[in-house]
């Protein structure tokens, strides 16, 4: 298929099932809100060395927080219940207990499965914590030094989608990093729900799994998408012109979240000039149950209109 | 194959250690060597001939000798010890240790088996018809963690005592009937299946490996986190058809390499409240708070 | 009784001026005469000839009875079933029994006896479990005891020492070896482990530092209770397990300790002996960089006459450490992370029992491994040392034969040192030491150094007229065999004794155990002013009921409740 000019390969994404979370956090203005949230997704990438992959998905007006202050939404990705646990339990007590003016709140209120987070982070309070009804969701008040704060006491925890990822082939660098950076940009405008967890949204070394030389490795740079390795590799699949490859990769709560971003991705990334081809990567379809296809993700946004 | 029958003499009162009648040790030499081999009984030192009729011939290879034990075999303990090759039987029950550091060869055992069946075995062949009592293919007591079974296959056609497969690090274990408390405890690797009802807490403390129970499970214990509900698991390349409840822990001793517990969901009713958590997510549940 | 001949051999006993001559000995009930009283009509000859005689061997510090050591068992059963720790009954001969590195009661007492020691002292026992002490000590065959008793951070004794009556703690002393049947006073980890049970302590102290919850220091103790050992002349001096055991640079504690009780001369010139002063010879700030003190321990030893100590040698093995040093094994149960067993007595004292493996490969254990025998060949005068492997703490007793080997021959240890840790071994100066013990010097640090320092070298430690017939014949003549060269056979001798002769009977035939008899249990019973006796006692039984949870009358052991009690009395 080719759309203005670019050819987008017949191919799909690969995802799994992760344990997926989503938090609220709200604060006295967007920019504390901001910092926090940037805080609590940190050192979030890839769980091959992560702790978690984390990200922020989208700030939320003062009108749609259950406190009525302007908020931000974050997302946390493990391999398991324990793990992910865990790790909520770490970046909430260290980042968002301690950031000025916060307060965090259970993202998915309906999902029936919850991790009990909240009276754990508020034994902080040292016996001088409360358990309180407040906002419509049962709250624990932990007194701080700057005045109180207030968690909710449990978080709900699914099965999300990890995995999601557009290659975005390019003449050069520049034009390369100028699509990835526009089609990060219109995820978080239009898509509710989905992530990308690495610097800026954006990967430059891509990886597969395993190794052909180290054994003990878990993950080796995906030689067949670098530029420099067009005429070394056997196996390359970079077509002529092409100097640049970045790689988006998407998390999010359901697969119609990452099937969108994709779309968005896509979309976003052919308005930009110097793109020769837009693809994705898979493992052959053997590794994860979802199966999501550019054509499809195309499909799905065709009525979003830059 | 060569076969030697031995007969106890007496009916023995106090346990009797069989731990050198094993082929590698009787294959090559003559059968009054054999009869000269130190057996104890009780804490007194016996030779071989003077505790049973032996009878039969000795093959000049291991891999070639068959012993049968006959007649009244409760009392013998540690039979099959580090053998490597040949075949073993048990026409009655079998003491303590049998197959204890087993490295290969064939164990079969028709009557019942005693405690520490094919503890700290390494490779090989297990066969009980009857039942065995606690810890099959474990590790001795007070030994360094998950150093149990590490190889071969020990199957079961009747029950299992309890604390069967305990730190164990490889090789299967199948019980056709039913398994005392805490099978797989301290489970490092391997595989266990249990084809009937087990007494409880599968998996204690495991950090890997995978138990599958077919039959009822009373409890399992609180450290290990539903994952999923799968349609068939896999018992040394055979296919079981479930569909199965899948926990993963136990996070108490290890939170990132789980162990795998696949539990029948036809026959345990009462984990049906675990359903609930395995829904989808709706995507109007993601719009917004 | 039986009466002995013992012909031809070669005799080394330094206490009576014989530094290796043929010399005929006799034994007639159980005592050592001249030979020409034993009657030949119906003694027994053993033709010695080519072989070294020598008295039967001591070991001052050991813990083979007591609660702990039953514990250290229980949490060790798979040193039970180990090939080679099996010892078979021979009815009417000897009783069976298992284990290695922690080894069953009466097993023991065979394996002491088969290499030719006579005499072991239990190295700490808490005074309530004391009884428990005797039973298993009365269990053990063969060899003769004696109980050192745990006093250091006994509450009357703190109360006493903070008060600063002295002559109350003597009183107190002298009551309690007596109530126990306890031969010397031992000191571990001085005021730390109560400290650490209650829980105001959270680590081991230093020998300066106020014990929490009181107003005395470590120091403090040291100095009451040496002051009691002189005042009331018991015969060993204060047995000392000095602060900061296991952590690195606590050598400069070690000093301190010495130095605080050095000036401190019992009846017999002796200020303090050191257990295992291996554990406390650590130089460096952490275990990476820990390094041997024993160059500096050893330059303070050679300069004082009244200080003697025992190597606490590690051997490469499995072990299981036991000691009052709770705090301690705290530590220790954080590195290892494997077991651990800790224990509280009442208002005496604590315990932990954590199981332990030396090994080869490691940089800190092949550095303790050197700073054992760096000491023990530093110290100029081998009489102030003493074999011993803190048994079971650094390795098993049964592992003597091959320390000998190590003292005496460079060889042994450069066969060692080819397997071990190359970083530790540039770090230590043992490579560098060339100094190998004399069979005299052997004697001296497993014979007469350990009978002087408990205070009986007037019946053993010797061969002279009137002694005890503790008795070994090793199978190696030393007129002719050289052990730098060949220290195999040594370790092999002295592991297998050809001869051991307990109180004038053979018990030990080639390495054999041959007959099965029991030996006595010292205790020191000494004197003290009436009137301040009867305070002391009164203040004891006035608060009994308060603080522990059995009475007053069933502490107190009576000397029937033990097989064979023998009571020294100071003069």
């Amino acid at each position: 298929m080719k759309v203005n000019g670019v050819e987008i390969e017949e191919t799909f994404a690969e995802a799994f099932p992760m344990y997926a979370t989503r938090v609220l956090i709200t604060a006295k203005d967007y920019k504390w809100a901001e910092i926090a949230g940037l805080e609590a997704t940190g050192f979030g990438s890839s769980i091959i060395m992560s702790p978690a992959e984390s990200g922020i998905e989208k700030f939320v007006p003062p009108e749609k927080t259950p406190d009525k202050r302007p908020g931000v939404l974050i997302q946390v990705f493990q391999k398991s219940y324990p793990e992910l646990r865990q790790q909520v339990i770490a970046r909430l007590s260290q980042c968002i207990l301690t950031a000025p003016t916060t307060r965090a709140f259970d993202g998915l209120p309906p999902v029936k499965r919850k991790m009990r987070i909240g009276n754990v982070i508020a034994m902080f309070g040292d016996g001088y914590q409360r358990k309180v009804k407040m906002f419509g969701r049962t709250m624990w008040v932990v007194p701080v030094m700057e005045g109180e704060f207030m968690i909710e006491e449990t978080i709900a925890v699914i099965k999300g989608v990890a995995g999601g990822n557009v290659f975005i082939l390019a003449e050069n660098m520049d034009a390369g990093l100028e699509a990835a950076t526009r089609a990060v940009k219109a995820i978080h405008k239009y898509v509710t729900g989905a992530i990308t967890p690495f610097p800026g949204g954006i990967v430059r070394s891509g990886s597969k799994p395993g190794s052909m030389r180290y054994p003990k490795l878990i993950a080796t740079t995906n030689h067949k998408y670098c530029p420099t390795l067009r005429e070394v590799a056997p196996d390359s699949e970079i077509p002529e012109g092409v100097k640049s490859v970045y790689e988006i990769v998407i998390n999010g709560l359901t697969v119609k979240a990452v099937t969108k971003a994709m779309g968005v991705a896509i979309k976003a990334a052919l308005k930009a000039p110097g793109i020769v081809k837009i693809t994705a990567g898979n493992f052959g379809g053997k590794l994860g149950p979802y199966k999501i296809y550019l054509t499809e993700a195309l499909k799905a946004v065709e009525d979003i209109v830059f | 194959m060569a076969t030697l029958i031995l007969k106890p003499k007496h009916e023995f009162t106090v346990p009797v250690e069989v731990e050198k009648i094993i082929p590698d040790n009787i294959a090559g030499k003559s059968l009054d060597e054999v009869l000269k081999i130190r057996v104890y009984e009780g804490n007194r030192r016996r030779t071989l001939g003077e505790l049973f009729e032996v009878s039969g011939e000795v093959a000049e290879k291991p891999a070639e000798q068959e012993i049968i034990f006959q007649r009244n075999t409760c009392r013998i303990r540690r039979i099959g010890e580090e053998m490597s090759a040949g075949k073993i039987i048990i026409e009655g029950d079998a003491g303590p240790l049998a197959g204890f550091k087993m490295k290969g060869g064939t164990l079969i055992i028709k009557g019942n088996a005693g405690p520490w069946l094919g503890a700290k075995m390494k490779k090989g062949f297990i066969e009980v018809f009857g039942d065995a009592e606690g810890f099959v293919g474990s590790k001795l007591r007070g030994e360094e963690l998950y150093s149990g079974m590490s190889g071969g296959m020990i199957v079961i056609h009747g029950n299992a005592g309890r604390e069967i497969g305990a730190h164990m690090a490889g090789g299967a274990i199948l019980v056709e009937g039913n398994a005392g408390i805490l099978p797989g405890m301290h489970m490092a690797k391997g595989e266990i299946m249990i084809k009937g009802n087990c007494a409880g807490w599968p998996g204690t403390h495991m950090i890997g490996g995978k138990i599958i129970i077919l039959g009822k499970v009373e409890s399992i214990a609180p450290s290990f986190y539903f994952e999923a509900v799968k349609k068939k698991a896999k018992f040394v390349k055979e296919k079981i058809p479930g569909p199965f409840y899948l926990f993963l822990g136990d996070v108490l001793d290890n939170i990132a390499i789980p162990g795998k517990l696949l539990i029948s969901v036809k026959n345990n009713p009462h984990l049906k409240y675990y359903e609930q958590f395995v829904e989808e997510v709706k995507d109007e549940w993601v719009e917004i708070v | 009784m039986t009466q002995l001949l013992i012909k031809n051999g070669f005799v080394i006993d330094p206490l009576n001026n014989i530094h290796g001559e043929v010399v005929d000995i006799g034994v007639k009930d159980g005592k050592i005469v001249p030979p020409d009283d034993v009657d030949l009509r119906y003694a027994k000859v053993i033709d010695a000839s080519g072989k070294l005689v020598v008295p039967g061997g001591v070991d001052v510090h050991t813990h083979v009875a007591g609660p702990k050591v039953s514990v250290g068992r229980l949490l060790m059963p798979n040193d039970h079933y180990k090939k080679g720790g099996r010892v078979v009954a021979i009815p009417g001969i000897k009783r069976s029994g298992t284990g290695i590195a922690v080894p069953s009661v009466t097993t023991i007492g065979y394996k002491y006896a088969r290499m030719g020691w006579t005499m072991v002292m239990e190295a700490a026992s808490p005074p309530l479990y004391t009884r428990h002490t005797h039973h298993e000590l009365d269990d053990t065959p063969i060899v003769d005891k004696g109980v050192n008793l745990l006093l250091d951070s006994n509450w009357f004794i703190l109360e006493y020492i903070e008060q600063k009556a002295q002559e109350r703690v003597n009183a107190f002393i002298a009551w309690i070896l007596e109530a126990t049947k306890s031969y010397a006073v031992k000191l571990v980890d001085p005021g730390s482990a109560e400290a650490w049970s209650l829980g105001v302590a959270t680590k081991p102290l230093d020998v300066d530092e106020v014990i929490p919850g009181t107003s005395v220091t470590p120091k403090d103790i040291l100095v009451a209770l040496a002051n009691a050992v002189r005042d009331l002349k018991i015969p060993h001096p204060i047995h000392v397990h000095a602060n900061m055991l296991g952590i690195p640079g606590n050598y400069v504690s070690t000093i301190n300790t010495i130095k605080a009780v050095a000036d401190i001369v019992n009846q017999r010139g002796l200020s303090i002996h050191l257990a295992h002063i291996q554990f406390n010879a650590y130089k460096g700030d952490s275990y990476a960089t820990m390094t041997s003190g024993a160059e500096e321990l050893a330059k303070l030893i050679n300069t004082l006459t009244g200080v003697t100590f025992d190597m606490g040698q590690v051997v490469f093995m499995p072990t299981v450490t036991m000691t009052a040093d709770a705090p301690w094994e705290y530590v220790l149960y954080h590195i290892t992370k494997w077991k651990w067993a800790a224990g509280d007595v009442e208002n005496e004292t604590a315990s932990g029992v954590v199981p332990y493996t030396f090994r080869r490969h490691i940089y800190t254990n092949v550095i303790q491994w050197g700073i054992g025998l760096e000491l023990a060949l530093l110290v100029k005068d081998a009489s102030k040392v003493v074999i011993s492997t803190d048994h079971p703490n650094a390795g098993p007793f049964t592992r003597y034969p091959q320390i000998i080997a190590w003292l005496m021959s460079k060889k042994a240890r450069e066969n060692e040192m080819k397997k071990l840790n190359k970083r530790a071994l540039k770090r230590l100066a043992l490579p560098a030491i060339d100094r190998e013990y004399t069979f005299e010097e052997f004697v001296l640090t497993t014979r007469v150094a350990p009978a002087k320092i408990i205070g009986v070298e007037k019946f053993k430690g010797h061969l002279g007229v009137g002694a005890d017939a503790d008795i070994a014949i090793y199978d190696i003549d030393p007129r002719t065999y050289d052990p730098s060269r060949d220290y195999k056979k040594l370790v092999k001798a002295i592991k297998y004794a050809a001869y051991t002769i307990k109180g004038g009977e053979i018990v030990v035939k080639d390495g054999k155990i041959v007959k099965t008899i029991y030996g006595r249990t010292f205790y020191t019973k000494t004197r003290t002013d009436p009137k301040i006796m009867h305070e002391v006692l009164e203040d004891i039984k006035s608060k009994f009921n308060e603080w522990y949870t059995i009475t007053f009358n069933n502490y107190t052991i009576l000397e029937q409740e033990l097989h064979k009690p023998y009571a020294i009395t100071p003069v």
